[in-house]
């Protein structure tokens, strides 16, 4: 694995401002407004943590950004690790909460995750601005500071950081690696990674490989001579395109054919996971991937997440589950992902809100679908930025139309794009290479990646918004003489979201919600099905603590208690993803 | 108590003689150390592999002749996965003092240990065998990992109590005209559930012998351990299942064991004794049709075997009944699958996998109908899958407790001990009501007869190495370089699959592991021009089948070229051709 120290000198190169902020002591941090300056809406004035939101972090960064965070607002924002990637690098995890209210793990509590593909890498940024936002805005914003006081984000920008790395630091195209880096025997020939990309002109980008051919079938565009279109059908060609940049490194006579990885993180979690004769990269068996399990275990110890994200990209989609077509979503389940996902349409233009295998395409065993089926956890994947970002529209045939060339052309002014420029090749002889850089077409252009990321945290925070949160309402005391007193009380969830989704209630993943009285030996318990006609069913066992399934999205529960005693009563409500409450007989 | 364990402790007495012979002992029956004690021989190397949720070595050990660098094609063997399957650990002990004692004396057992690997896991929960050594015996299939099974925040509070202190977990009935079940009228003591339809009156509460521990109204519904290592293997995983654990290999035990087949190419063979069985009625191709033909992708995970290998499946499974005796019809009482070992050995790695229960109760002449599934959750889930997959084909498939009908009549017959009778105790939690204690004893299930259980062994460890030789060889049988002129050769090879069994399972072929095999054409100074320098094939049918390569080599270069050709699981073979 690549030592601390060389991580550090490789992001100098590329991300100049991460360098200058590993650099500088904690105190220059806090920054000054310059007199006379009116601050913009959706933007700390003065943060405490300064970062550029315009560029892409490496692992070491990340990290030092979440100590950053932690020390300078040490009650809302803890940096630890969930486990170790397969090179050892930390699963970075930040707690944002207000620590001064209430026991973190005990509130319901949004996951946020990205970079699960390595080549996906702005989910981390945008995870990691939730992180900075909600820390340097709750004083500014009351709205923030009440989801603090009673929501906890476990955040974890990245959870394939050995591939974040090797995008980030390494040449690569747009789409590589989308793997981990435990090594794998792609081609099956018992060598491992033994034939990668080869950055031929040593430019730091895999692009295209093309070589002047009257038998090509190839011609330059005439719209933008960086682009190569197909010859008609009856007319001959220019130009022969030979793939990415690279050559047959194990002289099998193939090419690129066992590079490092490669496997998809995404298609090894445990629910519906499927070989490789049905899902490809779906790896040896389910969570063989240290950084799968490590997520798992996470979730598993963390029965108060309630809501979940994991950021992907591009597309600009909202995507639920199911990823397979043999499965379902609840039907009540879906009520409130439907609610939450069209909401995101509004907040995310461009983005549409789709299910899977439907909308999409067939995935077996993917982190969303475990998150929900497995867990019972309302969980959405942002696939982040959209080509109808370029000129905010949706081209009719973009495809062919070419617009991001065009924006390359007017708005990056061609830095996007690796000109055509000659090199030799050992196997090919004299050829060219090409084309798109990494930071395009995926990761977002530096000047629009803070709007991004402005976006789907607003999304999220609606989604953690609207997870559920219990109160007991009111409790009220009668007495029925003999020193018997009737206990009523009213729980209420003014949330969107039940405290338990269907599927969790189906399938007995969390416990039930339960209702608590104190302060009387308490003779019998009741659930008051009907409040306006008084019918109550007895629960016989345990009658002191009453159990219901859930309390429903915008839910009311009633209960009553005969309780030896005149009170004060104080009754208290528990829910796994709803939170706990106590209120006292007045 | 010690006259009804010692049938048990006999059979081990019987087969090894280095164990103590105190029943009361209960230390002198882990196999764990009648495993270690095989360590003595050089042939035997016992290594642990993980640790259980309860911290016990998960112990592998390894058979091979002299000089195994670890390169040869190997068998996996796996027992144990649950406590009552001692058996399947018993097997898997004899064959591995049966090869450790054969090499250098047995000429077949040398010649096979020269050539082919054995891996042994003869004890997959070493937690639940040990757990089934504590008093009262109860039939547990958790390892020890804790696990809060009601979700009331308490862990381990209720499990199962011995009522009438006889030493055993058994079963118990209260009489309740609210419960389910009956009393079946041919088979005294045999419990199902009524049938009012048919003029049955519920009259009893089916329950696991117990009292409601922590006063919630449930009985047993969280008892001692957690996870079932037969029940937390992807294929087919029982989710929420509690017994299942919380995903598939979550379990450290079963987790090893995936890791170890995962990271180990040459094993090209996983035979499980366990509860599991797909020799009696061996795992057939779809009917219905192939899915994903030539190249096309498979849609959903495979229910049936691949065309392609189903008649080697059928072939074996003839062979394994042909050996022992055994009939399709002693399916009755196997475990069906989910999250099992064995069919996730095939239908998820890729390798020939062969289970045999051993031993289940054999079927009586006299067919039958009728039911039981207690409340309790995991005793109705075992005795679900101990109806397991009956043939629909036979009269018993009508009737729900065909398995224990067919097992208590064995036992009334053959055994009567392992059959306690219900009789009444006094319950705190049914103080005015009619509470009797019995039913099937604890870890007899699978345990067959000891007159012939010495033979039965045998037959099962002699089938165990039948089948180790049917491995793929792979042989280079003819090899020429055929002169063009001009110093150019026309090089060719026939490379043929002298074992029985194909080079790799045609799902293999479809998963891409393990490997296939692997041709190099290896030049020393020619130009290869024709041909490719590195093949990889498809499954190669057995007995002989071959398949020829040809390549064209210019220039004289040292006047010689080899070829190779092999994989880990099928072995290897290397030609040198000179070119004259």
């Amino acid at each position: 694995m690549t030592s601390h120290l060389n991580v550090s000198a490789a992001a100098v190169n590329f991300i100049i401002g991460a360098s200058l902020l590993a650099l500088l002591p904690t105190a220059a941090w806090a920054q000054q407004s310059p007199p006379g300056a009116m601050a913009g809406l959706g933007a700390p004035p003065d943060p405490q943590v300064a970062v550029s939101w315009d560029r892409y972090f490496d692992h070491e960064t990340l990290g030092e950004i979440g100590r950053r965070l932690e020390e300078a607002w040490p009650d809302r924002c803890r940096s630890s690790s969930i486990g170790r990637s397969v090179e050892g690098r930390d699963l970075w995890l930040l707690t944002v909460t207000d620590f001064q209210a209430g026991e973190a793990d005990a509130k319901p509590a949004m996951w946020i995750d990205g970079n699960i593909h390595a080549n996906e890498v702005q989910g981390s940024e945008i995870a990691l601005y939730t992180a900075w936002y909600l820390c340097e805005m709750a004083d500014r914003v009351d709205w923030i500071a009440e989801l603090l006081r009673d929501r906890t984000f476990y955040i974890v920008p990245s959870i394939n950081p050995d591939g974040r790395d090797n995008f980030l630091l390494e040449p690569n195209t747009p789409h590589s690696p989308r793997s981990g880096l435990a090594p794998r025997d792609d081609d099956g020939d018992g060598l491992f990674d033994e034939d990668d990309f080869d950055d031929l002109n040593g430019d730091g980008h895999i692009t295209m490989m093309r070589r002047r051919s009257s038998n090509g079938r190839w011609i330059t565009s005439p719209e933008d001579p960086r682009i190569m279109v197909r010859a008609h059908a009856d007319q001959p060609g220019e130009w022969e395109l030979l793939g990415n940049e690279g050559f047959d490194n194990d002289g099998d006579g193939r090419v690129n054919e066992d590079r490092r990885g490669y496997y998809d993180p995404n298609r090894n979690w445990p629910w519906r996971w499927a070989p490789a004769y049905v899902q490809s990269g779906s790896d040896a068996f389910p969570t063989s991937l240290p950084e799968t399990r490590a997520v798992v275990e996470f979730v598993l110890a963390h029965p108060n997440i309630a809501a979940a994200q994991t950021y992907h990209n591009t597309g600009g989609m909202i995507l639920r589950g199911p990823g397979t077509e043999s499965d379902s979503v609840q039907a009540a389940d879906l009520r409130v992902m439907d609610e939450i996902g069209e909401r995101g349409e509004m907040i995310l233009p461009g983005y549409r809100y789709i299910s899977i295998w439907e909308d999409l395409y067939t995935t077996w065993g993917n982190e969303l679908d475990w998150f929900y089926a497995g867990r019972g956890i309302i969980t959405f994947s942002n696939e982040l930025w959209t080509s109808f970002n370029y000129f905010r529209e949706s081209p009719e045939n973009e495809r062919w139309d070419r617009a991001d060339y065009r924006f390359d052309r007017y708005l990056l002014f061609g830095e996007a794009i690796v000109p055509w420029t000659p090199v030799d090749h050992p196997q090919y002889g004299r050829i060219e290479v090409g084309g798109v850089k990494r930071q395009y077409t995926r990761a977002i252009p530096g000047f629009l990646l803070r709007e991004e990321a402005h976006r789907n945290m607003a999304f999220t925070l609606y989604q953690a918004g609207q997870m559920p949160l219990v109160r007991v309402d009111s409790v009220e005391v009668r007495s029925l003489g003999s020193g018997v007193s009737e206990v009523r009380a009213l729980i209420s969830n003014r949330k969107l979201a039940p405290t338990r989704t269907e599927q969790d209630v189906v399938h007995g993943i969390s416990p039930p919600d339960r209702i608590r009285i104190e302060g009387g030996r308490v003779i019998a318990g009741f659930r008051i099905e009907n409040p306006l006609q008084g019918i109550a069913e007895e629960q016989e066992h345990r009658p002191e603590r009453i159990e219901v399934e859930r309390i429903d999205g915008m839910g009311t529960v009633a209960v009553k208690w005969l309780v030896r005693g005149s009170g004060p009563f104080t009754v208290t409500v528990e829910s796994a993803k709803g939170g706990k409450h106590s209120l006292r007989s007045p | 108590m010690a006259i009804r364990t010692l049938d048990r402790t006999l059979f081990a007495l019987a087969l090894f003689a280095f164990m103590a012979s105190d029943p009361a002992d209960a230390t002198a029956q882990d196999p764990s150390d009648r495993l270690r004690a095989l360590n003595r021989s050089d042939r035997v190397d016992v290594t642990s592999i993980g640790r259980s949720a309860g911290g016990a070595d998960l112990l592998l050990a390894t058979v091979a002749g002299p000089g195994d660098g670890g390169g040869r094609p190997a068998v996996l063997v796996l027992a144990g996965e649950q406590a009552a399957h001692a058996i399947g650990t018993d097997v898997a002990l004899a064959a591995i003092e049966r090869l450790s004692d054969g090499y250098g004396s047995d000429p077949e057992i040398t010649s096979l240990l020269d050539g082919v690997t054995v891996h042994f896991i003869p004890l997959l929960s070493p937690d639940a065998e040990r757990s089934s050594r504590q008093r009262p015996v109860h039939e547990t299939r958790r390892n020890d990992q804790p696990r809060d099974d009601d979700r009331d925040g308490l862990v381990d509070e209720d499990g199962p109590d011995d009522l009438n202190g006889d030493g055993w977990i058994t079963m118990m009935r209260i009489e309740d005209a609210t419960g389910e079940y009956t009393e079946d009228e041919d088979e005294p003591g045999l419990m199902r559930i009524a049938d009012p339809a048919r003029g049955d009156s519920p009259s009893w509460r089916l329950l696991v012998e117990g009292r409601d521990d922590d006063g919630d109204g449930r009985f047993n519904e969280d008892p001692k351990g957690g996870v079932d290592i037969g029940a937390n293997f992807p294929r087919r995983y029982p989710w929420f299942e509690s017994v299942a654990g919380d995903y598939p290999l979550s379990a450290p035990e079963a987790r090893a064991v995936a890791q170890l087949l995962a990271d180990r190419d040459e094993i090209g063979m996983v035979v499980v004794f366990g509860t599991r069985d797909n020799l009696l009625s061996p795992w057939k191709s779809n009917p219905a049709g192939e899915p994903g033909s030539e190249g096309e992708r498979v849609r959903e995970p495979l229910k049936f075997a691949l065309a392609g290998d189903a008649p080697w499946y059928a072939e074996i499974a003839r062979r394994y009944r042909e050996r022992t005796g055994r009939s399709e019809s002693d399916t009755l009482g196997v475990r069906p699958e989910g999250g099992d070992p064995l069919s996730w050995a095939y239908f998820q790695m890729g390798r020939w996998a062969f289970g045999s229960s051993v031993w289940t109760p054999p079927a009586a002449e006299r067919p039958d109908s009728t039911t039981a599934i207690p409340e309790d959750r995991e005793a109705a889930s075992d005795s679900a899958s101990r109806s397991g997959s009956g043939d629909s084909r036979t009269s018993e498939a009508s009737d729900p407790v065909a398995a224990e009908r067919r097992r208590l009549r064995w036992i009334r017959a053959n055994r009567p001990e392992d059959f306690l009778d219900w009789e009444p105790v006094d319950h705190p939690d049914f103080e005015d009501r009619r509470v009797e204690v019995g039913g099937f004893r604890p870890l007899t299930g699978w345990t067959p007869p000891a007159t012939i259980r010495d033979s039965i062994v045998r037959k099962e460890v002699e089938f165990l190495i039948d089948i180790a030789m049917l491995l793929p060889r792979i042989e280079i049988v003819e090899s020429k370089a055929e002169s063009l002129g001009d110093d150019t050769w026309r090089v060719s090879v026939r490379i043929a699959n002298t074992g029985y069994l194909p080079t790799r399972t045609r799902l293999a072929d479809r998963l891409g592991r393990p490997r296939s095999v692997r041709v190099d054409l290896e030049t020393n100074g020619q130009e290869l021009a024709g041909g490719r320098a590195v093949r990889l094939l498809e499954a190669l049918p057995g007995s002989g089948s071959a398949e020829e390569l040809t390549w064209i080599v210019v220039g004289k270069g040292n006047g010689r070229v080899a070829v190779s050709a092999g994989s880990a699981s099928a072995g290897r073979d290397r030609k040198e051709i000179q070119l004259r």
